[in-house]
């Protein structure tokens, strides 16, 4: 391919080496320097490094770097925003889904990616985007209370910004 | 964390068959699900990695007649939320609701799991059943067109030749009377390979006199078999219990599960096949209860 990697990360443009072999995930950590996408198996077993990519949840460990020119790739610290936590952080920080936390960029990213296509997932539609995540901490439940606060804080917020009327979100 | 490999985004079929036939190292990309997993352990040491995803129009579901048409590139989830894949093509919905996990839904696609060949691939199973056709363009000459059986000729081994990639699948006589199921066994939901499947293909779903029922298994051969004798057992005739219960006796006779998979052991896998066969033939409305 062409000389470098044109690659948006959080809405930042960068550019990085086409050459070098890597994954995604080492491209985000050891060269952007964005070390909140955990490796946890780099295998695509556990969930620890997903990211969105063009709004879409994927594993970054197998993805290569060069796979992600041209793409828009979005990370954990891609979330806050003038020092406020996103409402998915928020709510993971609020119901005690995070205790050693280093699943928790994984969870909150993928999270955010069914949030961004399905704004009110049901239980089950929850457990089908999650149930690819391995946390060995929390036993999964307040995750679960996370995600639910979550969307009925997004939910809320939305109808806000709306009107009075929910329009059906 | 690999091996150095060179990296091309061909705009075109013919030309990712040029590059895919330019050196013997060269290796297809699509979703990456297997082929990083197996770069990462060093089995795979591509010296060119050939991405498919620059080159248009191989991804989506189209019907033309009777006949549906996968784009190779189509991904899992792709699969999941097409309208097309409703009704009598069901049996591809369910494989890919239980396909490895929600980002590897997003990433992997239908031609890398038919081409990477795994015996229990979750697409190969029903794909199979289905009488699907994969279709394979080379760097010259039009693209050519094979029955999925002789397409796969093992575990990890299909009849592509150095410079071909699959383009998309088909599945003749698509129509209202056509119904479909796969289910699996796993050790877990949430992220796993299948232990043992079955999908189950019925034409002419409503006329047992006509119907045709065909089937096929996954993680039990090299490639899904398709059990002849069962098949016939259950086509163009009532199915009463006792048939089923026939049907799933011969379902398993003479398949012999190698004892060092890492999933199920052989007894498992004879034990629940019949078990799949009865519980999807009944989801289906096609076994009819006593004394009808």
């Amino acid at each position: 391919m062409r000389g470098a990697i044109q690659v948006q990360i959080n809405g930042r443009a960068y550019s990085f080496d086409a050459n070098r072999p890597r994954s995604l995930l080492a491209l985000l950590r050891d060269e952007a320097g964005l070390t909140g996408t955990k490796e946890g198996c780099g295998n695509g077993e556990c969930g620890a490094c997903t990211v969105l990519v063009d709004g879409l949840a994927v594993r970054s460990c197998l993805v290569l770097a060069q796979e992600v020119d041209g793409c828009a790739v979005e990370t954990i610290e891609g979330l806050a925003a003038g020092g406020q936590l996103h409402p998915i952080q928020q709510a993971f920080v609020e119901t005690a889904a995070v205790q050693c936390g280093y699943c928790a960029p994984g969870f909150i990213m993928a999270v955010h990616g069914l949030l961004g296509c399905n704004p009110r997932p049901s239980a089950d539609e929850v457990r089908q985007a999650l149930g690819g995540h391995l946390c060995r901490c929390t036993g999964y439940e307040a995750i679960e209370r996370a995600v639910r606060l979550a969307v009925e804080r997004l939910g809320a917020a939305k109808a806000t910004v709306l009107g009075s009327t929910d329009h059906g979100l | 964390m690999f091996e150095p490999y060179r990296y091309a985004r061909p705009r075109d079929p013919r030309e990712a068959a040029a590059l895919l036939a330019s050196e013997p190292g060269a290796k297809a990309l699509a979703g990456g699900t297997d082929l990083l997993v197996e770069m990462r352990a060093r089995n795979l040491r591509p010296s060119l990695v050939v991405d498919l995803k620059g080159i248009a129009g191989l991804r989506g579901i189209s019907r033309a007649g009777g006949r549906v048409r996968i784009g190779a590139l189509t991904t899992v989830s792709d699969v999941l939320s097409s309208p097309r894949l409703a009704g009598g093509l069901a049996a591809l919905r369910d494989a890919a609701a239980v396909f490895g996990c929600h980002e590897i839904r997003n990433r992997a696609t239908v031609g890398g799991n038919l081409a990477n060949a795994s015996p229990g691939a979750e697409f190969s199973v029903p794909l199979m059943a289905f009488d699907a056709e994969v279709v394979v363009q080379g760097s010259e000459g039009p693209a050519r067109s094979l029955p999925l059986g002789s397409f796969l000729l093992g575990p990890g081994r299909t009849a592509l030749g150095p410079g071909e990639l699959v383009t998309a699948v088909e599945i003749p006589g698509v129509d209202q009377d056509l119904r479909s199921a796969y289910r699996r066994r796993a050790r877990t939901r949430g992220m796993d390979l299948a232990s043992v499947s079955l999908a189950v293909v019925a034409r002419r779903a409503g006329d047992p006199a006509r119907r045709q029922v065909a089937l096929s298994m996954g993680a039990v051969a090299g490639v899904p078999p398709r059990p002849a004798a069962a098949e016939a057992e259950l086509s163009g005739a009532t199915l009463t219990r006792e048939r089923v219960a026939r049907a799933g006796e011969l379902l398993v006779a003479g398949l012999a599960p190698r004892a060092t998979s890492l999933r199920a052991t052989p007894g498992y896998k004879l034990a629940v096949l019949p078990v799949l066969l009865e519980r999807i033939l009944c989801d289906l409305g096609l076994v009819e209860e006593d004394g009808s």
